[in-house]
């Protein structure tokens, strides 16, 4: 069989079982069945699928995944955050769409705190939403704003850079630091989308027209509600960056000192605490069932040929570096709307830098495109693990089309600033440049 | 719905526990970094423990999560349907759901005995048999297979209540 | 008739430093081969997980490993960390016994034809932050290590500590650890020169890959194409030896322009270091391989080679 056919019915099959409704878990695991079945040779391929299982979740790097989970839950569930919420409105005032200011603004902070899209998104999502539900944010416009937490694998620490790194044999801690300024990039394209749809649409966001507030009550309630809040961040942020600890070790600290924290705004329960555990073991039990599914799935598309096939098929035809680039780059868009980020790159990238390294191109700049590429492939409908995450986590009255409508218009700002990044290459490179080696 | 069978217990019991282990792995993580900095004595076992962790609570909340309707889907097909046509769907889904689930249920069995009798190790600074987490797969698709078949035994009720509403008109 | 079809894989990605000669060493014996048996390497850990290969080799789900470290063998084998610790190359290992022992213990333990081994006398490193000059160093000092290295790591005083590869870059910036074992090549492809200040010499163990067929299909091959395919082993053994010193060369001047620096222990204290790193992590290798553990470590060693074999001896 070509490539092509084999390609054409196991991602044609995906589809329409997804679009049937079956959970996407079971999904994947019909693909894969009948595929191992057909492909690897039988009972003997089933039993290797079982092993596959194991292998895809039993692994460490994923511990920052719950961790950075629970943090959200205990601060959003406490309540604790929406007094900082309410602080923030009685000092920004007037502007239009500020709680998505405040969701961009947060997940571009937490991004530096975090390693973990998933984590910041749930804790953003399971934060921000209920707020900005509450004041009449178009539901699609306030879900949007909240996968800015895909951010958090963009700027660094990133557990992800440090893998992409590795796979594609570029310097780790070039790819780190040369993360900052194109994550900032996208913030800033987010921004800007933010403040011009509130312009042209006012009903997107509806805000109350702000109270006034006397200075004393202000700086009294950022005393209380601000500080504590940001002195966790500050923690945080201070053990990864002045060298005390790796980010799975932040994030166990994160949570010890929110809950610390919870306590001693006198909110700490047992209840909470429970609820905060069932709801992280609902969003990690349903991430992992899928990782589950979507490892054996890459592997076939490995096994059977067809993903280097079509790697192959698309290098070639002998075409310009950029034609190249452009080229390579949209295929990360399209894989990246069905696959799961590692397995994209284990499948691309010993076709892609061969290539990329003949053609004179920067292999860092082009690695850098990759990783804001996969930032996009986390909420790309269908298959994207903030998706997922998205849709444990927001209100009930979402809808799926909420979700994938506020993913598609952030994923627009997503590209222009892939766009603005592949046209300033300096913007990926100028920090990097600064390092000794 | 109404009184808990014997099953709710088992699989709400079990997401529990889930839930318990996961504490239990940032509670160990904690550990070991107070132990490091403070005493220079880090623990060697904490990262495998970790990740058998991490691999038991997908497997013992999986069924539990199904019941609470919690795997994600794409439901835009749902919209679309009358109601009767949704409780179609929903049969083709349990029915199809519980299918895979007695194969992987399967297979997951014999593979565990076959490491079994092979002597297959997941080995990390300690070793363990790997057919136990074979088995705790095989586990996790079983809860899975009875709860498909629970919610399609729901789904032919439904329809044949549904049937009288309308025979009813 | 049509020829065999093996399907192979590696434990590495297909470009990665180590599959150096793997592309070479499949055109040879295709080419030599044509019409009888070509060899088809799908892929690294993208088709099948690392860990998992030996699984899929032993079940027949995959045919060949092309490149495949021993220790990852340990969950079905375990004399196979014991690989790592000869003193000896491949092409040596063939006339002291030890490569029929090896032989036996693949058909016995994965069901496999072992061929041979593509890297030789490649050492791995202790890579460090706190310059050690004597043994007394090592105390306190925090190691990332392999389950095999706890022994002679806690023998050292020092403390092992299990963290996967991805997180040793960060680990190292962060002073979570003050070290890390590596081999001499595939250190500088995560980055890990710019966190590591000194590269302490001498060296210990060696790199151990191995190339295996399961052995069904092992026994459909002609004897004549058997034949071919050990002979192209056995040249590319020297071959793929060569050329991974070459890269690891390469690898030495980057760590140097990255500003590292390799310190040598003196004469006594390496000879003591070497002692304690041998004999600990042979006892723990005999501890878990009874059978076959005392056999290996004497077919492993200098002495097991029959006078006059080498002109180097
Ligand atoms: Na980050
Ligand atoms: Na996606």
């Amino acid at each position: 069989m070509e490539w092509y056919t084999t390609f054409a019915i196991i991602l044609g099959s995906l589809i329409f079982l997804m679009m049937l409704g079956f959970p996407i878990f079971i999904a994947f695991t019909i693909i894969n069945i009948v595929g191992i079945y057909f492909f690897w040779g039988g009972a003997d391929g089933l039993m290797q699928l079982s092993h596959t299982i194991f292998s895809s979740i039993s692994n460490f790097v994923l511990l920052p995944v719950p961790v950075f989970i629970l943090m959200g839950e205990l601060i959003a569930r406490s309540g604790v955050f929406s007094f900082t919420i309410k602080t923030l409105d009685k000092w920004i005032g007037g502007l239009r769409g500020r709680l998505a200011l405040l969701g961009v603004g947060s997940a571009t902070i937490f991004a530096a705190l975090s390693g973990s899209a998933q984590g910041t998104t749930a804790m953003l999502g399971s934060i921000l939403l209920p707020e900005m539900y509450q004041r009449g944010y178009k539901r699609y416009f306030a879900v949007g704003s909240c996968f800015a937490g895909a951010l958090a694998m963009i700027i660094p620490p990133s557990a992800f850079a440090v893998i992409l790194g590795a796979l594609a044999e570029v310097s780790i801690g070039k790819l780190l630091i040369g993360g900052i300024i194109p994550g900032l990039v996208l913030a800033f394209c987010y921004v800007a989308y933010i403040i011009i749809a509130t312009r042209v649409d006012p009903n997107i966001a509806h805000d109350y027209s702000p109270q006034k507030y006397p200075w004393s009550d202000k700086i009294m309630s950022f005393v209380k509600y601000v500080l504590p809040f940001g002195s966790i961040m500050f923690l945080v942020t201070w053990l990864i960056f002045f060298g005390f600890c790796t980010p799975t070790e932040s994030a166990v600290l994160g949570v010890a000192g929110s809950i610390i924290l919870i306590a001693c705004y006198g909110k700490l329960s047992l209840g909470i605490i429970k609820e905060s555990f069932v709801n992280t073991v609902k969003i990690t039990v349903m991430m992992f069932m899928i990782l589950t599914g979507a490892t054996a799935f890459g592997q076939l598309l490995a096994y059977t040929g067809a993903s280097q096939g079509l790697c192959e098929f698309v290098v070639s035809y002998n075409l310009s570096p950029l034609v190249t680039v452009i080229i390579m780059q949209a295929l990360f868009l399209i894989l990246g709307c069905f696959m799961e980020q590692v397995s994209i790159l284990m499948v691309t990238l010993p076709i892609f830098m061969p290539i990329v390294r003949s053609l004179d191109i920067d292999p860092l700049w082009f690695v850098i495109l990759i990783l804001l590429n996969m930032g996009v492939a986390m909420k790309s409908p269908p298959f994207g693990l903030t998706l997922f995450v998205m849709q444990g986590v927001a209100p009930k009255e979402t809808t799926i089309r909420d979700i994938y409508l506020g993913a598609t218009v952030f994923i627009i700002c997503d590209v222009i600033g892939l766009l603005i990044v592949f046209l300033f290459p300096q913007l990926a490179l100028f920090l990097p440049n600064f390092m000794k080696y | 719905m109404g009184r808990k069978g014997i099953f709710d217990w088992i699989i709400d019991g079990l997401a529990y526990l889930g839930g318990i282990l996961l504490g239990c792995a940032v509670v160990i993580k904690f550990c070991d970094i107070i132990l490091r900095y403070f005493f220079n004595k880090p623990l060697t076992w904490d990262i495998e423990i970790t990740e058998y962790i991490l691999f038991a609570v997908a497997f013992f909340g999986a069924a539990w999560l199904l019941k609470v309707g919690g795997h994600v889907r794409i439901d835009v097909l749902d919209t679309m349907l009358s109601e009767r046509g949704r409780t179609y769907l929903h049969l083709l889904h349990s029915a199809v759901g519980a299918l895979v689930s007695i194969i992987l249920s399967l297979m997951s069995f014999v593979a565990a005995a076959y490491s079994y009798r092979d002597g297959l190790k997941v080995v990390k600074i300690y070793t363990i048999g790997k057919y136990y987490f074979l088995l705790i797969i095989s586990l996790g698709f079983f809860l899975l297979l009875v709860e498909f078949v629970r919610q399609f035994a729901t789904g032919i009720r439904t329809l044949r209540n549904q049937s009288i509403e309308k025979g009813g008109e | 008739s049509a020829p065999i079809i093996l399907k192979a894989v590696t434990a590495f990605p297909k470009n990665h430093a180590n599959n150096d000669t793997i592309q070479m060493f499949v055109d040879k014996i295709n080419a030599r081969c044509k019409g009888q048996l070509e060899i088809r390497w799908l892929g690294g850990p993208e088709v099948t997980a690392a860990f998992d290969q030996v699984n899929a080799l032993k079940a027949g789900t995959i045919d060949m490993v092309l490149y495949y470290p021993f220790g990852y063998m340990k969950q079905l084998m375990p004399e196979a960390e014991a690989k790592g610790l000869t003193e000896l190359a491949e092409w040596e290992e063939r006339k002291s016994g030890a490569y029929e022992l090896w032989e036996e213990i693949f058909a016995k333990r994965v069901n496999a034809k072992y061929l041979g081994r593509f890297h030789s006398l490649i050492p791995f490193m202790l890579y460090v932050n706190k310059k050690i000059t004597k043994l007394e160093d090592f105390k306190g000092m925090k190691i990332r290590v392999m389950p095999l290295y706890v022994p002679f790591i806690k023998a050292l005083g020092a403390s092992p500590i299990l963290i996967p590869p991805t997180d040793i870059h960060t680990a190292m910036e962060r002073k979570v650890v003050d070290g890390f074992c590596w081999p001499r090549v595939g250190m500088t492809s995560w980055g890990l020169q710019e966190v590591t200040k000194y590269m302490l010499m001498p060296g210990f163990f060696q790199m151990e890959p191995a190339t295996m067929i399961n052995m069904d299909k092992w026994k459909q091959i002609p004897k004549d194409v058997q034949a071919i395919i050990m002979d192209t082993m056995k040249d590319m053994e020297y071959v793929a030896t060569m050329r991974q010193m070459m890269i690891m060369e390469k690898e030495d001047s980057v760590r140097l322009k990255a500003g590292m620096e390799f310190i040598q222990l003196p004469p006594e204290e390496a000879k003591k270091f070497l002692k304690i790193v041998n004999d600990e992590t042979w006892k723990f290798v005999i501890q878990s391989a009874p059978e076959y553990g005392p056999k290996l470590q004497k077919a492993s060693s200098k002495k097991a080679l029959p006078k006059g074999a080498f002109p180097w001896q």
